[in-house]
């Protein structure tokens, strides 16, 4: 089948218009106006008939009859209604009118005093209400389900029996709107009988017309047109009959018998339309496999049978002015069975897929009241009969009755309450069992798939989706965890996407989400993916640490969209699922985290086995190092290297970019390297450069600042490098502090791809104690914030006493105290030397 | 599909808004501007107020408005003419006037005015070609225009065009049901075709848009008695003269009332009450006062004294029908000879002036005559089908008491029967019954046989 044309839309602004004209209508016959009680006959146009007289109005007094033709009025000659109309409108409440009227007699005057009345009495009140009553259930149906054409059907038959009801069933008013009125009112009422057979035709589901449609296409016809225009067909034989009649009016002296002021031959007709519609509804209902649509089809059938046969009936039997009139009203009555049958059997067997949840509040509400009422009624029922009775006069009388509502009051209102749950909520209590049930057994699962796939297997069957799908989050996508295979592998975490429906928090409705995908190609790329898998909600799974996946629901099963408050319940669902996944998740990533704590410690182990206990410059020279990570394990190193030929040690201290576990890879890495090629004896240059290469091939943007330190060649000076390392102090032994000079390039390792390094020498006098250090010594920072800084290493150094073992300890004690109570974030390296006639020192 | 609900909404919104102002528009839209050559907005008003007076033939009312009108605007032409055409008593001034007013210049008239003014000036003049040629030439440019539609309708009562006239007058009425002048023509036309409860409804729509005038309850009156409702029409002729006593033609029609309903004690009174008022004088001038005391006379049987008053009838250029029967019955032949020669002289001038219904009238007096003057002769076969003639050309309005054909159709029923075609004179007498039940009865007094018993066989 070819696209619909989707008539909403209009059938919305015909139920504006429809809705403003019949307000009109009410306006005008409640308006207090002058009035003479004449109703005119609304079908004589070049002549004012009277149709019928109010009793006891002015007109009544005065002796006007039905059948006079009122020809002048107030000292002017009438033409019609309008000229009537116009003439009244000038005239004053009270105001005693001379009326020109024509009758079997003669012509005669009347004078008529004008009352003071509004028009509308309690028969077109009741008509009124029961207009308004279709045109509300019409406009429920309709905006829940705006796409079905059934639905827009019921709401324009709806609309059009407002119109008849409001426009057609009144008295003529005089007034300039009454014309416009009672010609609407009569459009409606031609149009009506056609809706109905089009109401029955396609009522609850166009069975048979599917059936017809699907073999057409079968046979490679065209169905649009049936479904588009086809009904045009049914709505063209009132108009077309309206038409002959107005030409038979206009062209032939041939009485048309009128009733309820339309011609008897078009309530003929309306008989017929309604006798086929009830045909069409009952060969509907025998396609129907389902017992409740089959149920509420029967309830309609009733409604309409009870509804409009005494209408019928009432009208074709009793054509007759006055009378007509009163049987008109007995006829209106049973029509209410109409709007009532139709909306229980929509609300109670969940016709047209509709669903009613009320507000329990406003139910409680109309009980209570409707149980005061009933004690009111009650009451004075009591009082009535006991009246005059001894019991009446007594004391205790107020106080039995105050006594007898309390005790019986709240349980009475209980009594009837209860049924009324059960009738109203039934569906929802269910729902809601279902719902706590699925979250309590989502909370007590431990097991993180089983939480996901007893959510994605259940809701479809508590909801009766089509499906449901769970993605969880894994890096930068979702990845989808459980659900059909049709739905998408994978979906991209869109920042835009996600912000928007952790605003809106719960599902929300692919549909709704429009706007933000014209916005973001990337929205409207995960939209489209889900759309055409058929997903109809999306939901976001977040506790308020994290975000943790996305829900998909599909449409339901049949033509109902998922319902607001349906997808409030599902929120509620979806948070305890956020939170239990979450729990799930955090149960998981703990025990990775204890095993990757468990794997630090070892590396820590590693790390510190890497340490030597000891490290040694060569004879006359006395080393001393300490190295305290700042986690587990540690980015900083020293170590001795390998023997040169010379006997002469050399030892290196170093400080690698990052931290924890990336850190000390790098460190490893770092070592490894500087021992072998320390092998090969290199130049401390060459052994840097080529070193520099190495790390840099290792990775990007990661470097090693490194310290480098030997005796020199007479092994009277201290030789050392530095490339990005601070530069070594040198405290002398009259206790002053000075800086060694730092060679020009001294970019850390890996930094750069290519490095010259050069090494520098220092005389190093007995007594004499130089420092190395990692930048950790200087960033060290207290509980306050402030980093220890140059001049407290400084101080330190200058205060030290004693050779490099004491000169280390000083200053761990010094960077301990400052530190005291603070976090530390990077790792300690500190490395002192100086000349002796011995060179091996103690490690730590 | 929000977009194009809201755009639907304000659409609807818009043409209910759009569709309400025009509709209001055109229920609140006013007459057609007054097309006055005035300086004086209220003096315009003052003339529309007055020529509606007119038309419902409220004279007072009239008379006031267009004379307020010139006097808030002395240069306002249309009201001068108006004034001096309809309340300018004196021949002298009224004529000096009009031709005063005719002579101003007339530059910047507006079209209405300057037809109206040709109109009423050709209409004056009796000039029935002219006028009928303004109108034409008027209403193509003005199809709708009241007063031309109105003035058509004119020319066709003018030149007595019956079906046409009715036809203009439901247009006419069509566009302005309270027209009482329409309503009176049309009443007029009724009558003539025999047509009483037309008629009646026609003039009781006139009494109704003008319940303070004399002239619906006269014309009523007068339409009562020709049906035989005496009763009605004396309370409407008493109505009538109630509302003005110096309204003349309902003491006219009073006085025949009381004749012909043999009142005569009374109609006595009402012509001595009649001779009284001085703004009736005129009645005597034209003969009316003369020809209801030769019925009054005629009813009670008194031949002398209808004789009597025949002589001064006659002198007075009147023709009677009565007075010609009782001539020739008392054998005085002069007078019937004189009577003849007046209707003879009358007849010509109406056929040279054009006017084909009143024409038709008078041959149908003409014929009478000679019916009278055959049963006189005893020829009662050739009596019979001169009155046969006459009927055929009288209707039931034209002749003062309108009661003429009813006499005539008397008379030719006892012709009939005193022929002895007694079929035909009860079909003439169920007739005669089914306009006036009473007619026959009261009218046997001074029957054809009874005058002229020797020509019975």
């Amino acid at each position: 089948m070819s696209k619909r044309f989707n008539a909403t839309p209009f059938l919305l602004a015909f139920g504006l218009g429809a809705f403003a004209i019949a307000g009109l209508s009410i306006l005008d016959m409640y308006r207090p106006r002058p009035y003479d009680g004449v109703v005119l006959d609304a079908y004589q146009r070049d002549q004012v008939v009277v149709r019928e007289v109010m009793s006891g109005s002015g007109a009544d007094q005065a002796g006007i009859r039905p059948g006079d033709v009122i020809v002048g009025l107030g000292r002017e000659m009438i033409r019609n209604a309008d000229d009537a109309g116009r003439i009244l409108n000038r005239m004053r409440i009270g105001d005693t009118v001379p009326y020109l009227v024509r009758t079997d007699q003669g012509p005669e005057e009347r004078m008529v005093t004008l009352s003071r009345r509004t028009i509308g009495d309690i028969t077109y009140l009741y008509a009124s209400v029961l207009g308004f009553a279709f045109f509300l259930v019409g406009l429920f149906v309709l905006v829940r389900q705006p796409t079905l054409r059934v639905s827009q059907v019921f709401f324009l038959l709806c609309g059009l029996m407002l119109l008849f009801l409001v426009c057609k069933i009144r008295p003529a008013s005089y007034s300039g709107v009454d014309g416009l009125i009672l010609g609407i009112g009569t459009f409606a009422f031609f149009l009506l009988a056609p809706a109905f057979l089009h109401f029955y035709l396609l009522f609850p589901r166009p069975a048979w017309l599917e059936s017809i449609t699907r073999a057409a296409r079968r046979r490679g016809r065209p169905t649009a047109w049936l479904w588009n225009w086809g009904w045009l067909a049914i709505y063209l034989p009132p108009p077309l009959m309206w038409l002959g009649l107005w030409l038979v009016m206009k062209f032939t002296e041939v009485p048309i018998p009128i009733a309820g002021g339309v011609p008897v031959v078009s309530w003929w007709l309306f008989t017929a339309y309604i006798a086929l519609g009830l045909l069409a509804l009952v060969a509907n209902a025998r396609e129907l496999a389902a017992a409740k649509e089959r149920q509420g089809m029967a309830l309609v059938l009733m409604g309409s049978l009870f509804g409009l046969l005494p209408f019928l009936v009432s009208i074709l039997l009793f054509t007759g002015d006055a009378s007509g009139r009163r049987l008109f009203t007995f006829g209106v009555i049973p029509l209410t069975l109409v709007p009532l049958t139709f909306a229980y059997a929509i609300v109670r067997f969940q016709l047209l897929d509709i669903r009613v949840m009320l507000r329990r509040s406003l139910l409680y509400t109309v009980t209570t009241v409707f149980v005061t009422g009933l004690y009111a009624f009650g009451i004075a029922a009591f009082n009535a009969i006991f009246a005059d009775s001894e019991i009446a006069a007594s004391a205790y009388f107020p106080l039995i009755l105050a006594l007898a509502i309390i005790l019986l009051f709240e349980p009475l209102r209980r009594r009837i309450q209860e049924p009324i749950d059960n009738f109203f909520f039934a569906e929802r209590k269910r729902l809601q069992h279902a719902m706590v049930d699925l979250g309590e057994a989502m909370t007590d699962q431990a097991d993180l798939e089983a939480v996901v796939h007893e959510l994605v297997a259940q809701l479809p069957r508590i909801l009766g989706l089509h499906f449901a799908g769970l993605y969880l989050l894994r890096g930068y996508r979702h990845v989808r965890a459980a659900g059909p295979d049709e739905l998408p592998a994978e979906l991209p975490l869109v920042s835009t996407l996600q912000r928007h429906l952790q605003r809106r928090r719960g599902l929300t409705r692919l549909d709704q989400l429009g706007a933000l995908a014209l916005r973001s190609t990337e929205v409207m790329d995960v939209v489209g993916k889900l759309e055409a898998v058929g997903v109809e909600a999306l939901g976001d799974l977040s506790s308020r640490r994290r975000h943790i996946g996305l829900v998909v629901l599909s449409a339901k099963q049949g033509q109902i969209s998922l319902e607001r408050e349906e997808l409030q319940l599902l929120d509620g669902l979806l948070r305890q699922v956020s939170l239990a996944l979450e729990t799930n998740l955090l149960i998981t990533e703990r025990s990775h985290q204890a095993e990757l704590q468990r794997e630090l410690e070892i590396a820590a182990n590693i790390q510190a086995e890497l340490l030597p206990d000891q490290v040694r410059l060569g004879a006359g020279w006395r080393v001393a190092a300490a190295c305290r990570p700042a986690r587990d394990v540690g980015g900083d190193f020293y170590a001795e290297l390998p023997q040169s030929r010379t006997g002469r040690g050399a030892v290196v201290f170093a400080d690698v970019s990052g931290k924890s576990v990336s850190g000390a890879l790098l460190m490893m890495a770092a070592h490894e390297v500087l021992h072998a090629l320390s092998l090969s004896d290199p130049e401390p240059g060459s052994l840097f450069s080529i070193s520099n290469r190495r790390l840099y091939a290792l990775g990007k943007r990661r470097f090693v600042a490194l310290g480098y330190l030997s005796a020199s060649e007479d092994g009277e000076r201290l030789r050392y490098l530095l490339a990005g390392q601070p530069p070594l102090l040198l405290r002398r032994h009259n206790g002053e502090v000075v800086e060694l000079p730092l060679a020009e390039h001294r970019i850390p390792l890996g930094a750069l791809p290519e490095g010259h390094y050069l090494a520098l020498e220092a005389d190093v006098a007995p007594g004499d104690v130089v420092l190395g250090y990692s930048d950790g010594v200087l960033d060290a920072c207290s509980p306050d914030g402030e980093i220890f800084g140059e001049e407290r290493l400084f101080a330190a150094l200058a205060s030290a006493v004693g050779g490099p073992e004491e000169v280390v300890s000083h200053v761990e004690e010094e960077l301990e105290a400052f530190t005291r109570g603070a976090r530390q974030y990077d790792d300690v390296t500190l490395i002192a030397v100086s000349r002796s006639a011995q060179s091996t020192e103690i490690v730590r | 599909m929000k977009k194009l609900m809201m755009a639907l909404v304000v659409l609807l919104v818009l043409v209910a808004g759009v569709a309400v102002l025009g509709w209001w528009m055109w229920t609140e839209r006013g007459e057609d501007d007054n097309e006055w050559t005035t300086s004086s907005p209220r003096a315009a008003e003052e003339l529309d107020a007055g020529l509606a007076a007119i038309h419902r033939h409220h004279w007072t009312a009239a008379a006031q408005h267009v004379y307020r009108a010139v006097e808030l605007d002395p240069d306002f032409i249309v009201a001068r003419y108006l004034q001096a055409r309809y309340f300018l008593f004196d021949k002298n001034e009224k004529e000096t006037t009009m031709a005063q007013v005719v002579a101003l210049d007339q530059s910047e008239l507006s079209d209405r005015e300057r037809f109206l003014m040709s109109f009423w000036t050709a209409i004056d003049e009796r000039d029935a070609d002219t006028s009928e040629h303004l109108v034409d030439t008027y209403l193509a440019d003005y199809p709708d225009d009241l007063f031309g539609i109105e003035a058509l309708c004119d020319v066709h009562w003018v030149r007595q065009r019956w079906d046409e006239a009715m036809e203009c007058y439901e247009r006419l009425l069509a566009l302005y049901p309270s027209r009482v002048h329409a309503r009176l023509n049309r009443g007029y036309i009724e009558l003539a075709r025999g047509r009483f409860d037309d008629a009646e409804a026609e003039f009781e729509a006139y009494r109704f848009v003008a319940p303070d005038r004399p002239e619906p309850y006269q014309v009523l009156g007068k339409l009562d008695t020709v049906r035989g409702r005496y009763q009605e029409a004396a309370h409407h002729l008493a109505k009538s003269l109630e509302i003005d006593s110096t309204y003349c033609p309902a003491w006219v029609d009073l006085g025949y009332l009381q004749a012909h309903a043999g009142w005569l004690d009374q109609c006595e009174q009402t012509i001595a009450r009649m001779i009284e008022v001085e703004e009736c004088h005129w009645l005597q001038e034209h003969g009316q006062v003369c020809l209801l005391q030769v019925l009054a006379a005629y009813v009670s049987g008194d031949e002398e004294r209808v004789l009597d008053r025949l002589e001064t009838c006659v002198q007075g250029n009147r023709t009677s029908v009565l007075g010609y029967r009782v001539a020739l019955a008392s054998g005085r032949d002069d007078l019937a000879t004189a009577l003849e020669t007046k209707l003879a002289g009358r007849l010509r001038s109406v056929e040279e002036a054009g006017f084909p219904a009143e024409a038709s009238m008078l041959r149908g007096l003409e014929l009478h005559y000679a019916a009278v003057k055959s049963f006189a002769a005893g020829d009662l076969d050739l009596a019979a089908e001169q009155f046969a003639a006459a009927d055929a050309k009288l209707d039931y309005w034209g002749m003062s008491t309108w009661a003429f054909k009813l006499f005539n159709r008397l008379d030719w029923m006892t012709a009939l029967s005193s022929d002895g075609r007694l079929e035909e004179a009860q079909t003439v007498l169920a007739e005669i019954e089914e306009v006036n039940p009473r007619y026959a009865e009261q009218m046997t007094i001074g029957s054809l046989d009874r005058l002229f018993p020797g020509s019975l066989p």
